[in-house]
């Protein structure tokens, strides 16, 4: 074993003779002939053991102890002395002196004390890398455990684990609002009575049924309906050591669904409704209900194609309705000026104003002023307003079309002095399909998805669209968007 | 004797329709677009079945006005159709609960849109004949 010895002795002959017999057993040996000359040492070198010498002429021994253990902890330490006093002996050990070497002492007494000193440096050292690996380990399992747990309260899902023994180990904050109760309370419990309110059940009983036969299930809580996942978590060797449960609520996807499965029924009576109507009229003809006379049947046939021509409108408007939702429409975006077109379409519908003694009011302040706005969508959202407020318009009624810029918006006002929405009407006039059945709307050919089609297009481009009505007085829409 | 039947429906081309194909057959067809005037008209005749559509102004105008009919003593025993839907691809009935439906609104029939007009007639005359047998057996 080799190792640097430090000998601290103010008898040269003494000094020398230690240094020879410990060069000679290969280790690496300073000396140093009192205290200060030690301390230089120090400053330069690490010892593995240090022989000090108890009567120094600089100061004694004790105090260059206790130099030499503030420097390195670990330097093994050997009080060298001929007065094997017992005072100095108690004092140095409270000191935490390793070893006496009383003089005279022989080579092999000298190479057996500094030999066993320097294993037992070894092993310290040694401990003290165990240790500090140890508490590094051991800090970072702790931030790893911290950043799971973060991870998991962090979780919208609700997730709670459950032991081998049925105990609460886990409950992340969203399953503790599911149940109702802090974390705290509910670590430790049995999971059975953590899960004890009615709601959970199905739970209880899949935590109860054998893995293979658990699946994924839904379940409602707190009128949420939540997907939930039971998933048994096994150690290294495969024994399962507790069960994972996680519950995502579902309730918007449900909604979603609902509504979809709601949009399509009433598709089907939409499309079922003309179509029992125009197979009705069809089958008069072919069935000649009315003889053999075919002018007879010209205001049957005429009807049926009157019928089959909105179901075209319709089935194009959906396609539109369906553009819109996955943004398909083809924006071309080119500057225009959204005062024009609201002319154009404006003049679209002149005639069929005019035929019932409407008139149409233009205020477009916006003049000729280009927007990147694209064209057809303007003119889907434009030609739906003033087509509505011609169509729910009385005889001799107005039709008022403002366009103004107000603080980087486009705002069209579209006012009408028809029959109105009674105030439910208002509020639904935007779900696909709703018209307001009334006497005053009988005769008013219409699908319902029009005003469907301008929301979907006004709040994808951030703006927003108001309407307000007054039953018999009639309509206004305010659409804002922003340019 | 000619057959009395009353059409209630808000589709005008399929009253029309429905009116001038059992015209020809020999029925004196009366029809309504709105609930309010089918009960005016059901307080002034008694026919000998009524057709229903199910939704009108409401989803379900039908089983109300049926269940409206049948508390008016006169028309308790008039066989009712109800004009509803399935979806054709999985058979399903949508929106009814046909037995209840039964005992509650008291309806005989349902057929489902777009319904043609010989179905309508097969059902119309069946009942028919159904509610001559049940008279004949009461007096009997």
């Amino acid at each position: 074993m080799t190792g640097t010895v430090l000998v601290i002795e103010d008898e040269y002959g003494v000094r020398t003779g230690i240094e020879q017999i410990l060069r000679m057993e290969g280790f690496e040996v300073w000396s140093a002939a009192c205290a200060r000359e030690a301390i230089d040492h120090l400053k330069t070198k690490t010892f593995d053991v240090a022989l000090i010498d108890y009567q120094l002429p600089d100061v004694d021994g004790l105090t260059l102890l206790h130099q030499i253990q503030q420097h390195d902890g670990l330097t093994k330490t050997c009080m060298i002395t001929a007065y094997a006093n017992i005072d100095m002996a108690i004092a140095a050990t409270r000191q935490g002196v390793d070893f006496f070497l009383p003089k005279p002492f022989t080579p092999e007494d000298l190479v057996g004390v500094v030999n066993n000193l320097l294993k037992r440096r070894h092993v310290e050292i040694e401990a003290a890398r165990l240790r500090e690996a140890h508490e590094a380990s051991l800090i970072a399992l702790a931030s790893e455990k911290s950043q799971t747990h973060s991870l998991v309260s962090c979780l919208r899902d609700a997730v709670l684990v459950v032991n081998a023994a049925g105990h609460v180990v886990l409950v992340n904050p969203s399953m503790a609002r599911l149940l109702g109760s802090n974390a705290e309370q509910v670590v430790g419990q049995p999971v059975m009575d953590v899960l004890a309110a009615p709601a959970f059940g199905p739970l209880r009983e899949q935590l109860e049924t054998p893995e293979e036969k658990r699946g994924v299930f839904e379940c409602e809580i707190d009128d949420r309906a939540h997907m939930v996942r039971v998933v048994v978590f096994r150690d290294e060797e495969g024994t399962a050591r507790g069960s994972i449960v996680t519950l995502s609520d579902i309730s918007e996807v449900r909604r979603l669904a609902v509504e979809k499965s709601r949009f399509l029924r009433t598709l089907v009576h939409e499309l079922r409704s003309p179509l029992g109507a125009i197979r009705s009229l069809l089958e008069v003809v072919m069935d000649r209900s009315l003889g053999e006379e075919m002018n007879a049947y010209d205001s049957f046939l005429q009807r049926a194609d009157a019928r089959i021509e909105n179901l075209v409108g319709m089935v194009g408007q959906l396609l539109t309705l369906s553009r819109v939702d996955e943004q398909r429409t083809t924006e071309s975006c080119e500057p225009m000026a959204p005062a024009q077109v609201v002319e154009e379409v404006a003049k679209l519908y002149e005639d069929q104003a005019r035929s019932r003694g409407i008139t149409i009011r233009c205020t477009l302040s916006d003049g000729d002023e280009r927007v990147r706005l694209d064209r057809d969508e303007w003119q889907t959202i434009v030609g739906n307003l003033i087509g509505n407020a011609v169509k729910y318009n009385k005889p001799n009624g107005m039709v008022e079309i403002v366009l103004q810029r107000e603080q980087g918006w486009l705002r069209l006002d579209v006012r009408d002095t028809g029959i109105g929405m009674s105030s439910d009407g208002a509020r639904r006039v935007f779900e696909e399909f709703y018209r307001e059945r009334r006497a005053e709307t009988r005769d008013t050919e219409g699908n319902g998805l029009g005003l469907s089609i301008v929301q979907r297009l006004v709040q994808r481009k951030g703006g927003s669209i108001d309407v307000s009505s007054v039953l018999g007085e009639g309509t206004s829409f305010c659409v804002r968007l922003p340019v | 004797m000619s057959h009395t039947i009353v059409f209630v429906d808000d589709d005008r081309d399929f009253l029309a329709a429905q009116s001038a194909f059992f015209a020809a057959r020999g029925y004196v067809v009366h029809t309504a677009e709105r609930e309010d005037r089918a009960l005016e008209l059901l307080h002034e005749i008694t026919p000998n079945v009524i057709v229903l559509d199910l939704m009108m102004e409401r989803a379900d105008t039908g089983v109300a006005l049926s269940h409206k009919i049948r508390q008016i003593e006169a028309l308790r025993a008039v066989p009712i159709i109800l004009l509803t839907g399935v979806v054709a691809a999985t058979g399903r009935r949508l929106d009814l609960d046909v037995a209840a439906l039964r005992r509650w609104a008291g309806i005989d029939e349902y057929l489902d849109k777009p319904v043609t007009a010989r179905q309508l007639l097969r059902a119309v005359e069946s009942l028919i004949h159904r509610s001559n047998q049940d008279s004949a057996s009461e007096e009997a």
